[in-house]
C-alpha cells in the first residue's frame, strides 16, 4: 500500500489514541463521565475500522475488545472500576507500540498485548455469554450505518446461453449474496413442446436488489453477459423495507412484460419521501458520531516545515518592506508613501496571521501531564490531583515542543519531592490528596506558565547544605532566598540523596533552565515551608517577529519589545535622583535607570534632547535612557553570532529598514546584571 | 480433484505466463500451441475450461472452438478467450460461436485469475 496513505493513517490513528487516553484519565477524575464513555466507545470503533483497513491487525483486535468492554459500559452493563481503567491506559501504550513499529511487537510486549486480551475478554466474559445478541445487534446497526441502495436488474438474456457454457443460476446466487434480492422469472418466451431446443435460454428475469454494494460489483457478476443486462439504481434507500413498495412491485410484475426500469422508478418515487423521513430520525441518533468526523474536515494539517519556510519568507518580506519604507520616507514622495503604507499594513497582517498559525494551544500537551501525573503518583503510592487552567492558552509549535520535557520534568519534581505521603500530609493536618496545579496565561508578548504543588515546599537549610558539600558555594557565602533557590538550577546540584528513577530521568534542573533560557524565557522559584512549591515559567509567544520600539543612542541602533513600554518622556520631564542609586522621579514615582550610553560605552556626540523610556517588566517600572526615539519596528529576529554569548541582555538582532542592525533588549536580564 | 484447464497459444512465453497464474489457482493445465494438437488434447482429456488465443496459426481460434462446441462433452463448457481488441463486432461474433468470457491482452495476472475462478466454480 502506498505509503502516504500509511503516514496518514498513523497520524490520525496516533492522534485517536491521544484523544483516548485524555478521555480516559478523564473518566478517572470525573464523577459524570457518561459522555466520556461515549467518546471512548466511538473512538475505538473508528480506531478499530480504520486499522483493519490499514492491515494493523494486532491494533484491530485490541480495539475490538475495548470497544466490547466500554460499549457494555455504556449500556449499563458493566461497572467502570479501576482495573478497567488500569488496563485501558495500559492498552493505550500497546497501541501507541503498535503504532510506532507497524502493528509488530517483539516477544515481551507480544506477550503483555496477548496478557491485556485475556483480561478484556474476562472482564467481558460473563456478559459475552449472556448477551450473545449485543454482538449481533452490533453488525446489525453497523449494516444499517451503511446506505442501503436499491437496484433494478433485468436479465434477457440471448438464447445461446447455455451454449456459452454460462450457468445463470450463478448470477443469482451471488446476488443474494450481495443482500436482500426479489426475483421474478419471465417464462412466456418458452416456445410450444415441439419447438423447444432444450440447449436454449428462453426465460428472463427481474431482480430487485436492496444492498451495500455498488454498481460496479453488481455489474462485474454479470461480466459474461454484460450485454444482455440492464442495471439500475431505483433509490439510495432500501426499498425493500417498505411493505408497500413491495406490494406494488408484486402487482406491477404479474403482467407478462417485464416492467421497465421508469416504471419501476415511478413506484419509488413516492416511497423514497416516506423512507427519506425515517432514515432522518435514525441520522439523528448517528449524529453524534458524525460530529467527530466534521470536526476534523475543518482542520487541515500542514507539515511544520511548510509553515517554516513560510516564516523564513515572510521574514525576508518584513525586512524588505521595513528597507522600502525607510526609502520612502527619504524621498517624500506621496504616491510611493500611500502605496507603502498600503504594503506596511498587509505584510504586517501576513505576518500576524502566519504567526497565528504556528500557534497551539498547550492543551496539546495535558494529556501527557495527566498521564504522568497518574503514573507516577500510583508509582509513589501518592495521592495526588491534577488541576489545569488556562491551557487553552496558545503558543509558537516550536516553543511547546521545547517546553513539553521542562514541564514534565517540573511536574515528576513536584510529584517525587514536593507532594508528601497520604499518612504524612494527614499529619500535618492536610488533605490526604495532594495538588497539582499547571496554570497558564498570557500577558504581553509573553505567557505565563506556572507549576504549582502543595507539599512540603523547599527547605533552603539543606538546599544550602547541599550546595556547600558540592562545592558549588563557600561555606561563609551569605545569600538570599531567590539565590538559593537558583542553586538548584546548577548543572550537577540534586538534594536527593540517591537518584530515583523518577526524578533522575537524565533531566536535571539545570537542563530545564537550559531549554527555557533557549527560549530566552525566564524561570523562577517560589516556596514556603510545608505550603508548596511553585515553578513560574516567562517564555515568550513566538521566537521569530515581534514588534519593537527603535531606539538610538549615538550610531546605535536598539530596539526593545513594545509589550513592555510602558511611556516615552522627554529628559527634562522627569527628576533625577543620584544618591546611592540610580533613580528618576516620574509621576511621584522614584523609578530606577538605564543609561544605555554609559552601559554600551557609546562615546558619539552627545544629544541633549536625551529621550526617557520607562519599560514594565514584572510590575516593575524601569527607565531606559536613550538619545532618539525613531518608531516602531516589525522586527525579524536573527541570531546573533557566539561572540555575544557571554552576556544575556541582547537576545537577537534584526535588519532595519535602512540596512543597518537593530540590537534587541532584553531589559529583565539587563537590569538584573546592573543589579537594578 | 483439480479442476482441468487447457491453454491453447502459439507463443511460448503466453502460455507460460497463463500456465503460472493458473497453477496459482491451484488447477492442473494442458497446452497446445494449435488448434490442431488442442484438439487432440480434448479427445483425450475431459477439460473444465478452454483458453485459448484468437488469432492463430494452423486453426485459428474460431475454428477452434466451433470444432470444440461440435464434441458433445464440451457444448456447455466455458470457454475463454485471449484478444487484443474487444470491439462490438467481435463480441458478437464470439458470441455466437459460444464464446464464455474474453480477456483482452495485455492482462494482469490477477484480474486472469478472477475470470477463471468464476469461470469454473
Amino acid at each position: 500500500m502506498n505509503n502516504e496513505f500509511i503516514e496518514k493513517y498513523i497520524e490520525d490513528a496516533s492522534e485517536l489514541v491521544d484523544n483516548l487516553e485524555l478521555k480516559l484519565l478523564e473518566i478517572e477524575t470525573s464523577s459524570n463521565s457518561q459522555d466520556s464513555v461515549d467518546e471512548v466507545f466511538r473512538i475505538m470503533h473508528t480506531l478499530k475500522g480504520v486499522s483493519a483497513m490499514y492491515g494493523y491487525f494486532n491494533i484491530e483486535k485490541l480495539t475490538h475488545r475495548l470497544e466490547t468492554v466500554f460499549d457494555y459500559i455504556r449500556e449499563d452493563k458493566l461497572n467502570l472500576d479501576k482495573e478497567i481503567v488500569i488496563n485501558s491506559l495500559k492498552s493505550i501504550d500497546v497501541l501507541k507500540n503498535l503504532l510506532r513499529n507497524s502493528d509488530k511487537l517483539d516477544e515481551s510486549n507480544q506477550k503483555i498485548l496477548n496478557d491485556l486480551l485475556d483480561i478484556l475478554s474476562n472482564i467481558c466474559s460473563d456478559l459475552d455469554t449472556s448477551n450473545s445478541n449485543t454482538e449481533k445487534n452490533e453488525v446489525v446497526v453497523e449494516q444499517n450505518n451503511v446506505s442501503c441502495k436499491t437496484f433494478y436488474i433485468k436479465f434477457v438474456p440471448e438464447s445461446n446461453l447455455f451454449k456459452r457454457g454460462i450457468n445463470p443460476l450463478f448470477f443469482f446466487e451471488d446476488l443474494n449474496n450481495l443482500g436482500k434480492c426479489n426475483t421474478v422469472s419471465y417464462i412466456q418466451n418458452i416456445p410450444k413442446t415441439n419447438n423447444i431446443d432444450i440447449k436454449n435460454c428462453y426465460i428472463s428475469w427481474l431482480c430487485i436488489l436492496s444492498t451495500e454494494k455498488t454498481i460496479n460489483d453488481l455489474e462485474d457478476i454479470f461480466i459474461f453477459a454484460s450485454d444482455e443486462v440492464e442495471i439500475k439504481q431505483l433509490s439510495s434507500n432500501n426499498l425493500l423495507k417498505s411493505s408497500k413498495f413491495i406490494e406494488s412491485i408484486e402487482k406491477q410484475t404479474k403482467t407478462n412484460k417485464i416492467p421497465e426500469f421508469s416504471e419501476i422508478k415511478q413506484i419509488t418515487d413516492n416511497i423514497n419521501i416516506a423512507i427519506d423521513n425515517i432514515s432522518l430520525v435514525k441520522r439523528k441518533k448517528e449524529k453524534k458520531l458524525d460530529k467527530i468526523q466534521i470536526e476534523r474536515v475543518d482542520i487541515i494539517k500542514v507539515k511544520s516545515e511548510k509553515l517554516d519556510i513560510l516564516m523564513n519568507l515572510i521574514g525576508e518580506l518584513v525586512t524588505t518592506k521595513s528597507e522600502l519604507q525607510h526609502y520612502a520616507n527619504l524621498h517624500k514622495d506621496k504616491n510611493i508613501n500611500e502605496l507603502v503604507e498600503k504594503l506596511v499594513m498587509t505584510t504586517n497582517d501576513i505576518s500576524e496571521n502566519v504567526l497565528n498559525i504556528r500557534m497551539i494551544p498547550l492543551t496539546t500537551l495535558q494529556i501527557r501531564f495527566q498521564r504522568l501525573v497518574y503514573d507516577l503518583s500510583r508509582e509513589l503510592n501518592k495521592k495526588v490531583e491534577f488541576v489545569v487552567d488556562g491551557l487553552e492558552t496558545e503558543i509558537d509549535k516550536t516553543i511547546i515542543d521545547k517546553l513539553e520535557g521542562p514541564i514534565m520534568h517540573l511536574i515528576r519534581n513536584c510529584i517525587d519531592h514536593g507532594i508528601e505521603l497520604p499518612d504524612e500530609r494527614l499529619k500535618k493536618n492536610k488533605e490526604e490528596k495532594g495538588i497539582i496545579k499547571l496554570f497558564a496565561y498570557q500577558s504581553g508578548s509573553n505567557i505565563f506558565i506556572q507549576i504549582q504543588d502543595d507539599g512540603k515546599g523547599i527547605d533552603i537549610e539543606s538546599v544550602k547544605n547541599r550546595a556547600i558539600e558540592k562545592r558549588i558555594i563557600n561555606e561563609t557565602k551569605i545569600m538570599s532566598i531567590d539565590e538559593i533557590y537558583d542553586l538548584m538550577f546548577i548543572p550537577g546540584f540534586s538534594t536527593n540523596f540517591t537518584i530515583s528513577t523518577i526524578s533522575g530521568r537524565g533531566v536535571g534542573l539545570d537542563i530545564v533552565k537550559r531549554v527555557i533560557k533557549e527560549l530566552h524565557g525566564e524561570i523562577k522559584v517560589d516556596s514556603e515551608q510545608n505550603l508548596g512549591t511553585s515553578f513560574n515559567l516567562k517564555i515568550p509567544l513566538s521566537l521569530s517577529i515581534i514588534e519593537c520600539l527603535h531606539i538610538m543612542v549615538g550610531n546605535q541602533n536598539f530596539l526593545l519589545p513594545i509589550l513592555s513600554v510602558d511611556n516615552c518622556i522627554n529628559i527634562n520631564e522627569a527628576e533625577f535622583y543620584k544618591s546611592k542609586n540610580n533613580y528618576i522621579k516620574f509621576n511621584k514615582n522614584l523609578i530606577p535607570y538605564i543609561y544605555l550610553r554609559k552601559e554600551f560605552k557609546i562615546e558619539e556626540k552627545f544629544n541633549s534632547k536625551e529621550k526617557i523610556i520607562i519599560v514594565k517588566q514584572f510590575g516593575k517600572k524601569i527607565a531606559i535612557i536613550a538619545d532618539k526615539i525613531i518608531g516602531e519596528h516589525h522586527a525579524v529576529i536573527k541570531s546573533i553570532d557566539s561572540i555575544f554569548l557571554n552576556q544575556n541582555f541582547i537576545i537577537g538582532s534584526s535588519i532595519l529598514g535602512n540596512g543597518k542592525i537593530g540590537l534587541i533588549i532584553d531589559i529583565n536580564n539587563l537590569s538584573s546584571s546592573l543589579n537594578i | 480433484m483439480a479442476k482441468k484447464i487447457l491453454v491453447v497459444d502459439d507463443f511460448e512465453s503466453t502460455r507460460f505466463v497463463i500456465k503460472m497464474t493458473v497453477k496459482r489457482g491451484g488447477y492442473e493445465t494442458y497446452e497446445a500451441e494449435d488448434g490442431i494438437s488442442a484438439l487432440r488434447i480434448l479427445k483425450e482429456t475431459k477439460i473444465d475450461l478452454l483458453i485459448t488465443d484468437f488469432n492463430m496459426p494452423k486453426m485459428n481460434g474460431a475454428e477452434l472452438i466451433t470444432e470444440f462446441r461440435k464434441i458433445p462433452d464440451y457444448e456447455f463448457t466455458p470457454i475463454l478467450i485471449l484478444t487484443t481488441e474487444t470491439s462490438q463486432e467481435l463480441k458478437e461474433k464470439v458470441n455466437k460461436l459460444g464464446v464464455t468470457a474474453w480477456i483482452q491482452k495485455p492482462f494482469k495476472v490477477e484480474n486472469l485469475l478472477g475470470l477463471i475462478k468464476k469461470l469454473l466454480r
